[in-house]
């Protein structure tokens, strides 16, 4: 088609027209547009869709009494509805988060943005722009799912310890208490020679005092007194001692755990430190000492199941960290506070990180391990969960010498986080 | 008379404590001792002769593996048992290769000195110590580097082809023998009795398998056998494959796992002894006279079965491949039908050269009802298993 010059304004306008029409309709985002009282005064094709309703019907209604409609709606009243408050400021809102109501009054989740329009100074209305992300929540929600994977990957390594840690005081739990159930028949048999000899229930009062004696001394012997008598006492005590041990292996596994919750909370971290120590123990115990010095702290406004995940890693890694077939090695977990911040270190005298590859210890996948002896992600998950407490993670390390890990927590926790 | 002497090692004293107090009603028959690691362990080992040393498998310093390595060398005749509390068998393999019984803490008091009086008794009646030294030196026996090859293949191919790993599993000796003495063990998972080898291969899971194989190529990669010992092995494993493949079809159904892995262990003694010499043990092996330093093969292999707590049928099998067979009336059972493969497998290419041809037995045995009862050209069937086993082992 050809086209005059005469023509060209008509033209444009035109094109113009179809570009809005084109904007309006086949954009993904909601859009309208409102007066100054807040009716309704254009709708595009996706907001209708996404809220059932057909433009002719939105066209001139209250937006708010459409989006927030009563009972479904998120039961903002007129006057507290962030919408109207935004035009009523005339300021515009970038990405806030709202929850909208369909006809058939199930609701959604949105992300909107509010632009006043203005007619010189006068206030004409404005644009909201509005997505909906329903998909969006589904997918973070199945990123979290993810990570809770990774946190299981972390705690199935640590099963098989645990179970070690169990197994062993029951064998001996088990024998000490054969042990003991020998003994007691030992000496069952024992008191009743002594109560013939008493001439209890019998009617051999005239034993001789020497026949008596014999028997006596006869039983005790077969019973071998002296060795039972050395024997039990420990037997008992290391029997309790065992019970004790995997009680408190159950007690440290179910705060290590910790109502996993995204719930932030305040918490006590030595806790959790001292925790997590009992829990690692078998991921440690044959290579290093772990010596604890954890200073008075308050309780600190946080996830203690995360926090624990990442002592856990950084316990781990410690030990992983002292050289194959070396002298048995340290590690010093300690706390204390600076200012509004809590500082926890956790620190090696094992082989060091390589300066080249200090900077890549915190990212995804990064491990030095072999196969199947790290995903890489412990110290990726670290950082990540150190910044979620609005905190941070440093490393320091001397080749040969050791590495320390130090993370910084503010005691209330990330400010202005929702949760 | 000296009492046997046991030996435990443990680094948790409480451990020791519950074992010395619930084992004091064996005090009239052992003589215990005590160790709180390795190093004292050996100690006490280089200053008394021992039976049975019964050790945890992690420790610091040195570990349960190493120490059990260690024995195996320097003291051979003591029978080695792991107690352990771990439950991976995948981290277990180093101890699998250095020990001879698995248990899991817990374990009951009675079940370990059962264990403990199975290996006090050694089965050689004339050459007892010596049969138990020659057999307790072997860790694992000798694979030919063919094999290791197939393996490897095999597992790496386990996700397009799942069968390929157990029918390599079931033509290796050595692989074979490990999983049956693993395969005994509540350690490595329990499993039905009576299991070919694919039920233990799946029972165990391919890493495990994985970690089994690289840790025996390790073992034997590095050795290079003298040319009349490497002919020796080939025509030996030709043998025992082709016996295997015959007594698919000559046990009974229910006979037929036990039957393929004895037939496939067959010359265990030979190899045993062999793996000692590779290991660098002056030992005088006649493979012509089938004797190590003076000790016949069969009682070898008979002990080491013996230590490995191997299957009773598969160990009758075993030892009775080299005696004349009087099958009784109700069938020939594993050791019969094994003698009766080994007898026919004789007559083809794959015959052992150090046995006869044993005719007018093998025809009586064909005349058993067990056999004469099937149509089957025999001798064919012999000649098409050890033209089979030739096969694979050119490839």
């Amino acid at each position: 088609m050809s086209v005059s010059p005469s023509q060209l304004p008509a033209c444009r306008q035109k094109a113009a027209e179809a570009f809005h029409a084109a904007v309006l309709d086949r954009t993904a985002e909601g859009l309208y547009t409102t007066d100054s009282a807040g009716h309704m005064t254009s709708v595009n094709r996706a907001a209708a869709l996404m809220l059932g309703w057909t433009e002719q019907e939105l066209l001139g209604r209250s937006l708010h009494d459409v989006l927030h409609a009563e009972p479904a709606g998120n039961g903002h009243r007129a006057e507290d509805c962030p919408l109207a408050r935004s035009w009523a400021a005339g300021v515009p809102a970038e990405a806030a988060d709202d929850r909208y109501v369909r006809k058939d009054g199930t609701t959604f989740e949105v992300s909107y943005s509010v632009s006043p329009v203005h007619v010189g100074a006068q206030l004409a209305g404005v644009v909201v722009a509005f997505r909906d992300l329903t998909e969006a929540k589904l997918s973070q929600r199945r990123e979290l799912e993810g990570g809770h994977d990774q946190k299981l990957e972390a705690l199935g390594r640590l099963s098989a310890g645990l179970a070690h840690e169990i197994n062993t005081p029951i064998q001996f739990v088990g024998d000490n208490t054969r042990f003991l159930a020998e003994a007691c028949q030992t000496m069952l048999q024992l008191l009743l020679v002594y109560r013939r000899c008493m001439g209890i229930g019998l009617s051999s009062a005239e034993m001789p005092w020497e026949e008596r004696k014999r028997r006596a001394e006869d039983a005790e012997a077969t019973a071998d007194i002296e060795y039972l008598a050395a024997e039990v006492p420990g037997a008992v005590k290391q029997s309790l001692e065992g019970i004790d041990r995997v009680a408190s292996l159950v007690r440290a596994m179910k705060a290590f755990s910790y109502k996993d919750t995204k719930e932030h909370a305040y918490a006590d971290l030595n806790e959790g430190i001292r925790t997590t120590v009992v829990v690692a123990r078998n991921e440690v115990k044959y290579v290093a000492d772990v010596v604890l010095d954890l200073g008075e702290l308050p309780d600190v406004l946080c996830n203690l199941g995360d926090l624990n995940q990442v002592f856990l890693n950084l316990l781990v890694n410690a030990a992983d960290a002292m050289p194959e077939g070396g002298e048995r090695g340290e590690i010093k977990v300690s706390t204390q506070v600076e200012g509004l911040m809590v500082v926890i270190r956790f620190a090696d005298n094992g082989t060091g990180i390589p300066e080249p590859i200090r900077k890549a210890v915190f990212d995804p996948f990064f491990t030095t391990k072999e196969v199947g002896k790290g995903t890489g992600q412990g110290l990726a998950l670290a950082h990540a969960v150190c910044e979620q407490h609005g905190g941070t993670i440093e490393v320091q390390s001397e080749l040969g010498a050791g590495t320390e890990f130090i993370l910084t927590l503010p005691i209330s926790g990330k400010r202005g986080r929702t949760t | 008379m000296t009492k046997p002497r046991v030996l435990f090692v443990d680094d948790e004293p409480r451990i020791l404590d519950g074992l010395r107090r619930s084992l004091r009603g064996k005090r009239a028959g052992w003589d215990m001792s005590f160790a709180p690691g390795g190093e004292a362990a050996l100690e006490l080992l280089a200053g008394a002769t021992h039976d049975v040393i019964v050790s945890d498998m992690r420790m610091p310093g040195m570990d349960g593996a190493e120490l059990l390595t260690r024995v195996s060398t320097q003291y051979p005749e003591v029978a080695r048992v792991v107690l352990s509390g771990h439950t991976e068998p995948e981290a277990a393999i180093r101890v699998a290769i250095a020990g001879h019984r698995f248990l899991t803490k817990p374990t009951e008091t009675e079940t370990l000195t059962g264990v403990i009086e199975q290996l006090i008794v050694k089965t050689s009646g004339t050459h007892g110590t010596q049969a138990r030294r020659i057999a307790g030196t072997a860790r694992t026996l000798p694979t030919l580097p063919a094999q290791v090859t197939e393996l490897s293949a095999a597992l790496s191919a386990q996700d397009s082809d799942a069968g390929r790993l157990p029918q390599a599993v079931s033509l290796d000796t050595a692989l074979t023998a490990k999983l049956l003495q693993l395969s005994n063990s509540a350690f490595f998972g329990a499993r039905p009795k009576n299991a070919g080898i694919a039920a233990i291969v799946t029972a165990m899971g391919v890493p495990t398998i994985q970690a089994l194989v690289t840790a025996t190529a390790a073992l034997w990669s590095p050795t290079t056998w003298e040319p009349e010992v490497e002919e020796y092995l080939r025509t030996a494993w030709r043998h025992a494959v082709a016996t295997a493949n015959l007594v698919e079809s000559v046990a009974s159904p229910a006979h037929r796992p036990y039957a393929h892995a004895a037939a496939l262990i067959q010359d265990i003694g030979a190899l045993a002894a062999l793996a000692g010499v590779a290991g660098g043990i002056t030992r005088s092996v006649d493979l012509c006279l089938r004797r190590c330093d003076g000790v016949p093969f069969q009682e070898v292999g008979v002990e080491l079965m013996h230590l490995w707590g191997l299957p009773a049928p598969i160990v009758t099998a075993v030892a009775e491949r080299e005696m004349r067979h009087e099958p009784a009336e109700a069938g020939l059972g594993v050791a019969g039908a094994v003698r009766v493969a080994h007898l026919l497998i004789q007559g083809t290419e794959a015959r052992d050269l150090s046995d006869g041809m044993h005719e007018e037995e093998l025809q009586n045995l064909l005349g058993h009802p067990q056999m004469a009862s099937r149509s089957c050209d025999w001798a064919a069937a012999a000649d098409t298993a050890s033209e089979r086993a030739g096969k694979w082992l050119a490839a």
